[in-house]
């Protein structure tokens, strides 16, 4: 039996026929790894967003060792745009549909899950410095912060905050990145491992 | 070359054939053609920049909608009862008794991989370029498209 020729066939007949939503292209797409890049998209915007609320900040802080501490988280916050950025201008590039498809989604599923590992590591040492800014910030509302950093119980509900803050930040941010990144790399690993089951 | 939004879409419409093709093939529910039909357009004109034109763009084209397809979020395909799907099975024989509705039928029950295989072996692809489109490897490609091949004889000599 020539299956060429009974392809012709169903071709002609059937695989050809007319679907539904030819026309325009409408530039909104349900991929995982589309809704990825929308994820990141997303967390550029809160990065700048915190650049701007802490260059603001700086502005009005009345003591020059405040002003100190939020131009540390601004700094703090470009490596955190670079991060992201990277991770981005990646998927965008990888994200090719005429590539070889395993390949495409297991690169852009590992770099991804690289750079969340690498923030959410990075936040640990974060969280405390944020703590701390805040604080100072706080305490410089109304005295001198270096006067006041002086008494021993400032110093303990410092560490208090940074002991309560810390774990509370990384919970809470662990719980986003689920939100936000977690259910489409579950979706990209379930694909790699379709796919992969298949070849 | 850059082209327009417009020039694109005429290109797409002069090949729709071919993403009509892969969505019979692989779609289940009508309702999910449309949103396929658009992906697959949508991520042919996001990867379009970078098509070289070493390959034919309906190679190309073709390359993108199957790719699409395979990571396509379809909706859950209603699960028929046991005792229906006895009943659908005579209707089926008895109304698809031609070869080609048969061939539809075979292909149709492959796992999707073997299903890409076997399409772009029968549209005339090399085995050189379904190991290129599959990721698989040249001869894995050969070993598994005459174990495709046998199955779907089998099964239409057996109709």
């Amino acid at each position: 039996m020539d299956l060429k020729e009974v392809w012709k066939k169903l071709e002609q007949e059937k695989l050809t026929q007319p679907v539904a939503g030819a026309g325009e292209i409408y530039k909104t797409s349900k991929h995982p790894v589309q809704k990825l890049i929308n994820s990141f998209k997303m967390a550029l915007g809160f990065v700048v967003l915190f650049e701007l609320a802490f260059t603001y900040l700086a502005i009005i802080a009345p003591q020059p060792v405040v002003k100190v501490a939020m131009v540390l988280m601004m700094i703090v916050y470009i490596f955190y745009f670079v991060a992201n950025y990277k991770t981005l201008q990646h998927i965008k590039t990888t994200f090719r549909m005429d590539q070889n498809l395993t390949h495409t989604l297991q690169s852009i599923y590992d770099n991804t899950q690289q750079s969340l590992k690498f923030q959410r590591r990075s936040a640990l040492f974060i969280y405390p410095l944020a703590a701390t800014c805040g604080f100072l910030f706080g305490l410089s509302m109304e005295r001198n912060v270096v006067e006041v950093l002086n008494n021993r119980w400032v110093w303990i509900s410092l560490v208090i905050s940074i002991a309560v803050l810390t774990p509370l930040s990384y919970f809470v941010a662990v719980q986003l990145e689920r939100i936000s990144y977690g259910r489409y790399l579950n979706q990209l690993r379930t694909l790699i491992h379709q796919l992969n089951s298949q070849t | 070359m850059p082209v327009s939004e417009k020039e694109f879409i005429a290109l797409v419409n002069e090949n729709r054939g071919i993403i009509y093709k892969v969505i019979r093939l692989y779609i289940n529910q009508e309702e999910d053609t449309r949103d396929l039909y658009q992906e697959i357009v949508f991520q042919a004109w996001k990867s379009y920049p970078r098509f070289d034109g070493r390959s034919k763009f309906s190679t190309w084209l073709y390359r993108v909608g199957l790719n699409t397809v395979l990571t396509f979020k379809r909706k859950p395909v209603v699960v028929i009862p046991h005792e229906d799907l006895a009943s659908l099975h005579v209707a089926q024989t008895k109304t698809n008794t031609d070869e080609s509705e048969a061939l539809y039928v075979a292909i149709r029950q492959l796992p999707e991989v073997d299903r890409m295989i076997i399409t772009l072996h029968l549209d005339g692809y090399e085995n050189e370029e379904i190991a290129e489109i599959t990721g698989l490897t040249k001869n894995n490609t050969a070993v598994k498209l005459h174990r495709i091949k046998d199955i779907l004889i089998k099964k239409l000599k057996a109709e």
